[in-house]
């Protein structure tokens, strides 16, 4: 018995497993193209929020406070049904990549915010008293350092992030979530459809956690 | 702007829906987050490692795979149960794995000396556990459970995917109507931002609060 329901799986995955890697693969396409726009984001926002003039710091503030307290998904919804209407087309891909380039920029900002400012002011003292400029010490001494605090709780919202790409599957982009939504409706083997899925989100989230930890022990040996 | 205005009362209606399940979800989430993490901090290793896995599991995959299970899966296995409950039993599952993860933290850091000591004074496991590690414990995860409640009510409008109907559902369909996206979207928005922004003023306020009393 036992065998014959892991022959009727591995025929099933066998017949399902091409198109859920297709779906995969633009899951991945989905969080290779947004992560490194969020993080990159993040910088400008937190330029503004830390800036000395209220005009640019108000608006950053604004703006952090609105992505951090309302969903991704309509957010993604009014990209997704407004852009049209202003006569841009854009794809469902774009508007997701945009709306969590958005939302997770906003969150990174935070996070490197926390992280600067958990470094101690004598750092940014013995920074001036070796002659260093403001400058030369927040990128030499504070930066390397806030880094290697920051990133444990970066891999917590890089995770997030590969797993908000499923919510594309709302406006219909055919990543897998809504591959496997289609063979579920299709076949209602859902149990098997989601093992298969499980293990492919799970591949992913766990060897970016990996290579988090290995990035972050390699900074800590260098700069802590 | 007069098309929102129009429809405000039926975005309202959906924020109402809105408001149920994710009250439903952060109290039972809570309830159950909260056991899982006692195993996880104390119980034998078994038990420990199957929360473990439980975690690990939740941690990695989306939470709308978990809605699409229980929303197929449920009635091709016999369970006729309404799809809002099902979809809302998924998500409180899922939220129950971070509130699990906060207060196994909070639990391994009451100091260990006030555990050994009340075990020298002879107290037995239970009064340990809940007069000695948990109301230290709960003050600790206090914030962070408040802060992942506010998550908990961004991730109810996920359900919209799903098809159970609540204010992102109802903010589709106006927009589906009337086309005015940006309007009604805007105010889907600021219904969420009216919900969560308190919870996450209060969540800064307990932390403060708590740097303070350390």
């Amino acid at each position: 018995m036992e065998f014959g329901a892991l022959n009727i799986f591995f025929r099933f995955a066998g017949q399902a497993l091409p198109q859920l890697l297709d779906g995969f693969t633009v899951t991945l396409l989905l969080a290779a193209t947004a992560l490194p726009l969020a993080l990159a984001l993040a910088v400008p926002i937190l330029a503004l929020r830390l800036s000395a003039f209220a005009a640019l710091r108000i608006p950053a503030i604004a703006f952090i406070e609105l992505m951090r307290n309302t969903p991704l998904l309509p957010q993604m919804f009014m990209l997704y049904f407004g852009l049209p209407l202003l006569g841009w087309r854009v794809s469902g891909f774009a508007c997701g990549v945009a709306a969590m380039t958005l939302q997770h920029g906003a969150f990174f900002a935070e996070l490197y915010r926390g992280a600067v400012a958990s470094i101690s002011r004598r750092q940014w003292e013995a920074g001036a008293a070796l002659g260093l400029t403001r400058r030369r010490t927040l990128v030499e001494l504070i930066l390397p350092q806030a880094l290697v605090r920051a990133i444990p709780a970066m891999s917590n919202q890089i995770v997030l992030l590969a797993k908000d790409t499923s919510l594309v599957s709302g406006i219909g982009v055919l990543e897998l979530t809504l591959t496997a939504k289609t063979i579920l409706e299709r076949t209602a083997a859902s149990f098997e459809v989601f093992i298969i899925v499980a293990i492919l989100y799970l591949a992913m989230t766990v060897v970016l956690q990996t290579v988090l930890r290995v990035i972050e022990h390699r900074l800590a040996w260098r700069y802590a | 702007m007069n098309i929102l205005i129009r429809n405000l009362p039926y975005l309202l209606t959906g924020a109402v829906q809105t408001l149920y399940l994710a009250a439903a979800c952060i109290v039972l989430s809570t309830l159950l987050g909260f056991f899982l993490g006692i195993v996880a901090a104390t119980a034998a290793r078994p038990f420990r490692a199957a929360v473990g896995a439980y975690v690990f599991l939740i941690r990695g995959v989306p939470v709308l795979i978990f809605m699409f299970l229980a929303y197929y899966t449920l009635p091709a296995i016999g369970v006729h149960i309404n799809s809002r409950i099902a979809v809302g039993g998924a998500l409180t599952i899922y939220a129950a794995a971070f509130v699990c993860e906060i207060v196994r933290g909070a639990i391994a850091s009451v100091p260990r000396g006030q555990i050994n000591a009340a075990k020298s004074l002879g107290l037995r496991w239970h009064t340990i556990l809940f007069d000695i590690t948990l109301p230290q414990a709960m003050k600790l995860s206090l914030p962070p459970l408040v802060s992942n409640a506010v998550v908990t009510v961004k991730i109810t409008s996920y359900v919209a995917i799903v098809g159970v109907w609540e204010l992102t559902y109802a903010g589709e369909e106006v927009v589906e109507r009337t086309l005015a996206a940006f309007q009604i979207f805007s105010g889907v928005m600021a219904i969420y931002f009216v919900i969560c922004y308190p919870l996450t003023l209060l969540a800064r306020f307990l932390e403060r609060r708590l740097a303070y009393v350390e």
